[in-house]
């Protein structure tokens, strides 16, 4: 689903060139991995502890009642087509003559 | 008339779906989230978000690539849209989730000032760069499912990550030896 696929500020023409020159030690720095940067970053960005229970009980809440009130909609607009069948005038029954003429 | 919605998880399996993908998932989409928009309330918003948006449209997941990947890229667009809204409707810079003072960060203690000088340095990387290196470095994505993820070239993986990685590593390098 890439719905809100906003545009990316960079400069990824400048990029694809730099992959050309991307040489095999550029390669082995990106491969070499960093243990305090890679523990600083956790602790930085690290989720509160109750973040499944909670998102758990908002995101079933939520779905819910998004779907209560989209049912609400449904029967709502259900209910207003039927009124407007009801009182609608029926259409007209062609009568004999008419029915002459067109033939 | 009547739209085809995808409520509550209401079967066993699919209630099972519902809290795999929530269990799989929530943390390192609040790392992605927190990383682009650096505000934790935020990020909890996008996580519940994400977890909506990534199970209503699970049944039309083709399939291709990594579950992980997918729900990261709807995680990532998700802050992206967030940090752009508050850009837009914010003309008080100080309601916008921005970085500390530095006088606030020598008030802290020395780890506290450690973290709090990282996050600057993460502040001041753009937003797919930041998505980059929380997607590749703390979760381990391969480069080409990041790429797909965020819809850029695997150069742009790449190279971003390099470049983030020696500013970060510049700042957190700084802060043990002082």
């Amino acid at each position: 689903m890439n719905t809100e696929r906003p545009p990316f500020d960079g400069d990824c023409d400048r990029d694809r060139d730099f992959e050309r020159d991307f040489d095999a030690d550029l390669e082995s720095e990106l491969a070499a991995t960093d243990n305090v940067l890679h523990r600083s970053l956790a602790q930085l960005l690290a989720p509160p502890a109750d973040l499944e229970s909670r998102t758990q009980d908002h995101v079933a809440n939520s779905l819910m009642s998004r779907s209560l009130l989209g049912t609400g909609a449904d029967l709502l607009t259900v209910g207003w087509q039927t009124l407007r069948l009801m009182w609608s005038e029926p259409e007209p029954e062609p009568d004999a003559d008419e029915t002459e003429v067109t033939r | 008339m009547l739209r085809n919605r995808r409520a509550t998880p209401r079967t066993n399996a699919s209630e099972e779906q519902f809290q795999a993908l929530i269990a799989d998932h929530a943390e390192v989409i609040y790392r992605v989230a927190y990383s682009v928009v650096r505000d934790e309330h935020l990020a909890e918003d996008i996580v519940q978000e994400t977890i909506i948006k990534a199970w209503q449209a699970l049944p039309s997941w083709r399939g291709d690539g990594s579950l992980r990947g997918w729900v990261l890229s709807i995680a990532h667009n998700t802050a992206v849209s967030y940090l752009r809204r508050m850009r837009d409707t914010s003309t008080e810079p100080a309601r916008l989730p921005e970085r500390a003072s530095s006088a606030d960060v020598e008030r802290e203690t020395d780890a506290r000032a450690d973290l709090d000088r990282l996050r600057l340095a993460l502040a001041d990387l753009d937003e797919l760069s930041r998505s980059i290196v929380v997607m590749r470095d703390l979760d381990g994505l391969p480069y080409q499912q990041i790429a797909e993820a965020l819809d850029v070239p695997l150069a742009t993986v790449k190279t971003r990550l390099l470049r983030a990685r020696r500013e970060l590593q510049r700042v957190v390098e700084a802060g043990v030896h002082t």
